[in-house]
């Protein structure tokens, strides 16, 4: 059976799976997304939420190019949280728990109503290529369909395997079949796959939660919204609640750890750090005496609950018993037992910067299948890939977003150039070199240009954003020049947030400067500037008040630039260049960095090598 | 970088050996041969590669003998660099091989940095990164080595040195970057104070670091001491018995020292080279007026001046005035002569500021010793050694960087300013220290945060 030819073919309908369909499609794409199960498009697998720290960033930098994610949570989400806000802009990450049920459905929506795109369940087992080109791909049934461009988001379902105590199953999550074939497909055709674990936590039922003793933690009030372009939240909001593991639960853990499939064997995939099961946490951590658990609703219209921090694969029984040990839940009944999941992924140093892969013209890999985890790290990889996939079909070049331009840009870099080291890849603030420069307040300045000349950002928030620009600039400017004297009141309002007096003439900015004074706060010293929106005061006084550390950062900037311009030719042979090392021989020839930059980053090449390649490069352009 | 002139260096060990090599390297080193080098029996033609020349070193201008050495040349590409190399095959006394890499440095050469000799040979492809590397350590090996002949001491290494420094940075950079990335875990995370003072302790010892720089370098180079004084108070005395030999002419008429003379002694393992000056004085004689210039220069190059004072006569308005124009330099009064009835007021030193004085007699070898002991700790400066000393430029520049850095995050962390530009001071700081020992990585502070607290959902 012979169906229609696509532009692009999106495989999965996860959240990398959303964003490439939509971008391709917006950007006039004809777009295929094939899904297992219609009914679980957007479906989060573990914690109902999106964002935290780093996780925020990514979130806002999609919105700012014009992708979903931030505008369905603002839809449906039901505690929003400013993270880090006693620490300093940019730190501070945004975060918001989702009604899950009322994500999927928003998701669905947009992507039925969405233009150019066709939905489809069907389960693809097989990629099509003919000469090095991915041609298209065949479900399950037979059918096959035709596509220039193919992107695979699958998630954690190729060859997924759930692990429950010694008792495993074949699935992609629970309640969704696994794909068998594709793997073997991508095996086949060259591609190094290699195995993952993640894991979820117990789903516990709320009617059966004791809250009366537990901390409530709400979320801010008011809200306040993850995309540029949402002007308020108006979902009903309810908070989470904390309690702690303790001893006993320690105790029990412990004498059942043999049962546990990673203690006893049975996984032998690594896991993410990042989201360490409560095993984990006990074995490595055995001196602390409980751990926090956060009780987050799966949604206004259930009694599910997600006890963050219990992540495990331990036998039911166990996880009963463990369950039931903890302060609050000593009656809670289990809805859906929590579990481990090894799943198949290709290791993403075989992919270009554009997520295109290197084995493959026209296939793209974008997601958990790159060894990430997380839903925002999924979302940015396939808001690029989709983007990049279509700019490839007009001709024209990727769009590799820069170390210093974003978070993606870091992320992706990351994948390609360093690959995952063996362990799932999660965004930390730690990992941009340039941190200070990308912030959430300013991911729409930073990449909204770039998501209208792709299309997909609206003309209107182009328009927004550069007009902010501007008005960044003037009111930087206007605080610069403002004059203000020392008299008897102004000193006292001083006093009373707890700074110096003033000694002698001054201005807004430099009051600014000072660290207890806040651009609010400037309100009470220059009454003309009250009508300034906070997000623009925000990044006048985070410029003002930051310029030596954004100063440095630029230079760090200017420098990394410059390693970045130097391009290495696709077909450099390394072997040839004298006084390589053999390992460092081997290392560039397999990931075949686009720049010395990148060639710079590629663990286990040092500077030396470096200095090596570039004189090697210049006796190359002289000759 | 790389830059593309003729380097010059001693590739032998410090310290008195039978052999001394000193290699050049660089498309001037055929010229610089040519220009310094008599080959025996008078042959003029052109020098053949790879082959021994015997012949004598001399100085152009005076045709001075310096040495008589064994010369090689090895024309590119066949030698150890990739580039023209010329070695000097000379004996191996310290004074007399400084001498000849000093005539070499003068006719258009550039002292080499430890190991560029080798970063040349991987540059131009001699050798691989690993035996690159490899040939380094050795080569910074045998650095120590000659300075630990030199000095009798320093073991450990400079890498091992900066690598625990680089652990203690990390400590606290890793503290503040959990605070930043998980905020809702119960971290029990440093005090700002506590964090300052941890700053602060490293601080301190990447300064020592620094300090032992000039105390590296003195070893390496050798330190420079100038003797001073007026005509006739016993210089040239005061040289010979110091370095044990009669080497300078000594006679009673005032003026006989008319060039600047230069011995070689070593002080407890620090090299040291003596200038003994014409006495200074005002005259009319042109040579000698010439000969008081030079003087003048050499104090300004020394790293101390050891003045000579003739304790048999009264305190002159000579000696005043050189004792004036020594002002900014690290001095030892040595009063001469003291077996001789002494007519020097004392007081006039101490009205100058001169609490110790030294007294000596040249002659009868009474006081010398205690003048050795007195100069060597003059020059280092320091009362303990430093157990580890820089003697790379390069190095001292990377490790003020990261000092500069630690001094701004100390300044971020007592304005409170959010940990981010803190983060942002200790990792420059990082970097400083990871230029000196060339790792960079930045997987390192996440392994660390998993390692040491239990963080993640």
């Amino acid at each position: 059976m012979i169906y229609n030819t696509y532009d692009v073919i999106v495989v999965g309908a996860g959240h990398a799976g959303i964003e490439a369909s939509l971008a391709a499609s917006r950007m006039g794409a004809k777009t295929l997304m094939l899904t297992l199960n219609l009914d679980h498009i957007g479906q989060m697998s573990c914690n109902p939420a999106i964002g935290g720290i780093g996780k925020g960033h990514l979130v806002k930098e999609i919105d700012a190019l014009g992708g979903e994610m931030a505008r369905a949570i603002d839809e449906t989400g039901i505690q929003f949280r400013m993270l880090n806000t006693k620490k300093g802009p940019a730190v501070r990450a945004s975060r918001a728990q989702a009604d899950k049920a009322l994500y999927r459905q928003q998701m669905k929506r947009v992507l039925e109503n969405c233009p150019n795109l066709a939905l489809r369940q069907g389960s693809v087992e097989r990629l099509l290529v003919e000469g090095g080109e991915a041609k298209g791909v065949e479900t399950q049934i037979g059918e096959i369909f035709y596509g220039r461009r193919v992107i695979l988001t699958t998630g954690t379902f190729l060859k997924g395997l759930i692990h429950v105590g010694d008792r495993n199953y074949s699935a992609g999550r629970a309640g969704d079949f696994a794909v068998q074939g594709l793997s073997d497909s991508l095996n086949e055709l060259g591609f190094k796959v290699g195995r993952l674990k993640t894991g979820t936590c117990p789903r516990l039922d709320g009617r059966t939660i004791d809250y009366a003793r537990l901390q409530a933690q709400y979320g801010d009030d008011p809200p306040i919204p993850f995309s540029f372009s949402t002007e308020k939240i108006s979902q009903r909001q309810i908070p989470c609640h904390i309690t702690y593991t303790n001893s006993r639960t320690h105790e029990i853990i412990k004498s059942a750890i043999h049962r546990s499939p990673m203690y006893s064997g049975i996984i032998k995939s690594r896991g993410p750090r990042y989201c360490p099961s409560i095993e984990d946490k006990v074995v490595r951590f055995a001196d602390k005496e409980r751990h926090q658990i956060f009780l987050e609703p799966e949604g206004a219209d259930t009694v599910e609950v997600y006890p963050n921090g219990l992540s495990t694969s331990l036998p039911l029984d166990v996880q009963i018993e463990m369950v039931r040990s903890i302060q609050g839940l000593e009656r809670a009944e289990i809805m859906r037992p929590g579990y481990a999941i090894e799943y198949d992924y290709v290791e993403p140093t075989q992919l270009y910067p554009s997520l295109e892969t290197k084995l493959i013209k026209g296939l793209y890999h974008a997601g958990q299948i790159n060894g990430t985890t997380g839903y925002e790290e999924a979302a940015a990889q396939g808001l690029m890939a989709g983007i990049n996939a279509v700019l490839s079909l007009r001709g024209k070049e990727p769009t590799i977003l820069a170390r210093d331009k974003a978070y993606i840009g870091v992320l992706i870099d990351d994948l390609v150039t360093k690959g995952t080291d063996g362990e799932p890849y999660r965004m930390f603030t730690s990992r941009a070199e340039y941190r200070l420069l990308l912030r959430e307040d300013n991911a729409d300045l930073r990449l909204t240009d770039l998501g209208y000349k792709v299309g997909l950002a609206t003309e209107e928030a182009y328009r927004l954003s550069e007009d902010k620009k501007g008005r960044v600039a003037g009111l930087i400017e206007a605080l610069e020049n403002s004059r203000i004297n020392p008299a008897l009141e102004i000193n006292a309002r001083l006093e009373s947030l707890g700074s110096a007096p003033l000694r002698g003439q001054s201005s807004l900015a430099q009051l600014l400067r000072r660290p207890e004074i806040s651009f609010s706060d400037l309100v009470l010293f220059a009454p003309e500037f009250a009508g300034v929106s906070a997000s623009l005061g925000l990044q006048a006084e985070v410029e003002i008040k930051y310029s030596g550390y954004v100063q440095r950062q630029m230079e760090g900037v200017k420098r990394f630039r410059k390693i970045e311009a130097v391009r290495l030719p696709a077909d450099l042979d390394y072997m040839a260049i004298a006084g390589l090392s053999h390992e460092v021989r081997e290392k560039l020839t397999l990931i075949r960095p686009c720049t010395l930059g990148q060639a710079a980053r590629i663990s286990g090449i040092t500077p030396a090598a470096i200095s090596l390649l570039s004189v090697y490069l210049k006796k190359q352009m002289v000759a | 970088m790389y830059q593309e002139d003729t380097i010059a260096a001693v590739a032998t060990p410090m310290g008195e050996g039978g052999v001394a090599i000193v290699r050049v390297s660089g498309p001037d080193a055929e010229r610089i041969a040519r220009a310094i080098f008599a080959r025996s029996g008078g042959r003029n033609g052109r020098l053949r590669t790879h082959t021994l020349h015997y012949g004598t070193i001399c100085e152009p201008k005076t045709g001075e003998v310096l040495d008589e050495v064994l010369l090689t040349l090895m024309r590119k590409p066949r030698s150890y660099t990739g580039e023209d190399v010329v070695e000097v095959h000379c004996h191996g006394g310290p004074f007399l091989v400084r001498r000849i890499l000093e005539l070499i440095l003068s006719r258009g050469a550039r002292h080499a940095e430890p190991g560029e000799f080798t970063k040349r040979a991987f540059l131009n492809g001699r050798l691989d990164l690993a035996q690159a590397e490899g040939v380094l350590d050795l080569i910074r090996a045998r650095t120590e080595k000659g300075m630990r002949l030199a000095l009798g001491q320093v073991r450990g290494g400079l890498s091992r040195w900066i690598g625990e420094l680089r652990e203690d940075l990390l400590e606290i950079l890793v503290q503040v970057e959990a605070a930043i990335d998980f905020p809702e875990e119960e971290i029990e995370l440093l005090q700002r104070d506590q964090l300052a003072a941890k700053t602060e302790a490293l601080r301190g010892k990447i300064a020592e670091l620094i300090g032992s720089y000039e105390w590296g370098r003195l070893f390496r180079d050798g330190a420079r001491v100038c003797i001073a004084g007026k005509p006739n108070v016993g210089k040239s005395s005061l040289l010979n018995a110091l370095v044990g030999e009669e080497r300078v002419i000594v006679t009673e008429v005032p003026g006989t020292t008319r060039d600047v003379v230069e011995e070689s002694i070593n002080l407890g393992g620090l090299p040291v080279a003596l200038w003994d000056t014409a006495g200074i004085r005002r005259t009319d004689d042109q040579v000698e007026k010439i000969s008081v210039h030079f003087t003048r220069k050499r104090i300004a190059e020394a790293d101390a001046v050891l003045a000579v004072l003739d304790g048999s006569c009264p305190f002159s308005p000579e000696d005043r005035a050189i004792l004036e124009s020594l002002k900014e330099k690290k001095v030892l009064i040595a009063i001469n002569k003291s077996d001789l009835s002494p007519r020097l007021d004392m007081r006039e030193l101490t009205g100058l500021g001169y609490k110790e004085t030294m007294l000596i007699s040249a002659k009868e070898d009474f006081g010398l010793d205690h003048l050795k002991q007195e100069l060597r700790s003059l020059l280092l400066g320091v009362e303990i050694e430093p157990q580890v000393a820089l003697t790379n430029l390069r190095h001292k520049a990377a490790l003020e960087r990261a000092q500069a850095s630690l001094n701004e995050a100390l300044k971020t962390l007592s304005r409170s300013l959010p940990p981010e530009f803190v983060a942002v001071d200790l990792r420059d700081a990082k970097e400083g220290l990871e230029e000196v020992i060339g790792v960079i990585s930045n997987d390192d502070i996440l392994k660390r945060i998993f390692d040491q607290f239990c963080v993640g959902k």
